[in-house]
């Protein structure tokens, strides 16, 4: 499982579990022992959609973690999916390697000091690298990704919209430097909440020709939102800066079918990959990565 | 001149634009601070040592007091300034004057 490498089998594989969780058919038990690979930004989704389906199924999805390939069981018990399912911790080999994990975090937009919240992820997320990183420019991301899923993810007249969750994860690998930030909701995605500024966008719209990748990218556009006032969507670009801020990052977000992708190289030009997809992941997941 | 240091008379975690984006947000400040302040005279803000500033919070409270119609940009150009030491917070000085120089007046404000 992993949306950069082998998007379509991962997202039909998580769009089953969340059909699942809607009652379109059941399921008892989670089947992981064929799954070699797991990145850990699809890791994220998947603990995301067995949440979803414990909250509204109940229960516990039953799951064979002994047939499990050990890489999958360990990166899974590193990123704390088992705590965050409630889930008893399998007994897993410890590996020593470069890659450290912020457990799985989850939240909800709907209450609480959401500054002081984005404070305390972007300690934990510091506390695992070690080092002090641009700080400012992670709260500013992580803060302006909360908002949004508390002002657009949800609508009001979706019956999870009062929970209004978001996961979190992160990791450091020590040996290439590399930090990868994972945030995800389960809402109505980014090209859902854009609305059309021109005529032209509205006969794209209307004859289909207008992407999901493009809409991202439209909404990226500095002053552009759902609420048609122009003082609003200054926040996405928001997400843009920290990964700017380093000569070598990127900023992926994958929301409903499409990918917005921005890359940085030393010394290349910025590359910017727009992608659409035959499935939905369900939501908007943000991932950012930058070498310290 | 009265001072108005955001990290320690408001919040050092300041986000969002509404009280549904939290206790510490945008139009808040705007109302509760800097209305009051600006209307007896100059203002001097203080942005530093705050955790950092969403866009969502500084269009609010700054690019709002235009919107609202409480102040033209160029009356805040007389009577605020925006000060930091941190060489990182003049990224968020330079948005705060862009807020307010793109910010219009709305209808009926």
């Amino acid at each position: 499982m992993d949306f950069e490498s082998n998007y379509e089998e991962t997202a039909v594989c998580l769009r089953y579990l969340r059909n699942a969780s809607e009652g379109l058919f059941a399921v008892r038990k989670l089947r992981f022992d064929r799954l070699r690979e797991i990145s850990p930004a699809s890791a994220l989704v998947l603990a995301s959609e067995v949440d979803r389906w414990n909250q509204l199924v109940g229960g516990r999805l039953k799951a064979e973690v002994h047939r499990w390939q050990e890489d999958v069981k360990r990166l899974l018990f590193e990123m704390g999916y088992f705590e965050l399912l409630h889930l008893p911790r399998p007994m897993c080999a410890t590996e020593q390697n470069d890659l450290t994990f912020l457990k799985f975090l989850k939240g909800h937009s709907g209450e609480g000091d959401k500054g002081k919240l984005a404070k305390q992820l972007r300690i934990n997320i510091e506390a695992i690298v070690g080092q002090r990183i641009r700080k400012r420019l992670l709260f500013d991301g992580l803060s302006e990704a909360i908002t949004n899923v508390g002002q657009h993810a949800y609508p009001l007249n979706d019956p999870s919209s009062n929970k209004k969750e978001w996961w979190l994860s992160a990791s450091y690998d020590k040996g290439s430097r590399n930090l990868y930030v994972v945030f995800y909701d389960q809402g109505i995605g980014i090209p859902s909440t854009l609305p059309r500024s021109t005529i032209f966008e509205s006969m794209k719209e209307f004859f289909g020709s207008w992407s999901d990748s493009q809409k991202i990218q439209a909404a990226m556009g500095y002053g552009r939102s759902s609420t048609f006032r122009l003082e609003r969507g200054k926040g996405l670009p928001n997400l843009v800066e920290f990964f700017s801020a380093h000569e070598d990052g990127q900023l992926s977000i994958y929301s409903h079918y499409g990918l917005f992708q921005m890359t940085n190289t030393p010394n290349k030009p910025r590359a910017t990959i727009l992608r659409d997809h035959k499935t939905s992941i369900g939501g908007t997941l943000i991932e950012w990565s930058a070498k310290l | 001149m009265r001072t108005i240091k955001i990290a320690r008379d408001y919040s050092d975690t300041p986000l969002g634009r509404y009280p549904s984006d939290g206790e510490y947000n945008g139009s808040r400040f705007r109302d509760e601070f800097m209305r009051p302040a600006l209307e007896q005279g100059p203002v001097a803000v203080d942005i530093d040592d705050a955790e950092g500033y969403g866009s969502s919070f500084l269009e609010e409270a700054f690019g709002g007091l235009v919107r609202g119609g409480f102040f033209t940009a160029e009356e805040l150009k007389k009577r605020l300034t925006i000060e930091y030491k941190d060489e990182d917070f003049k990224l968020y000085h330079d948005l705060i004057w862009r807020y307010i120089t793109e910010a219009k007046k709305e209808k009926g404000a």
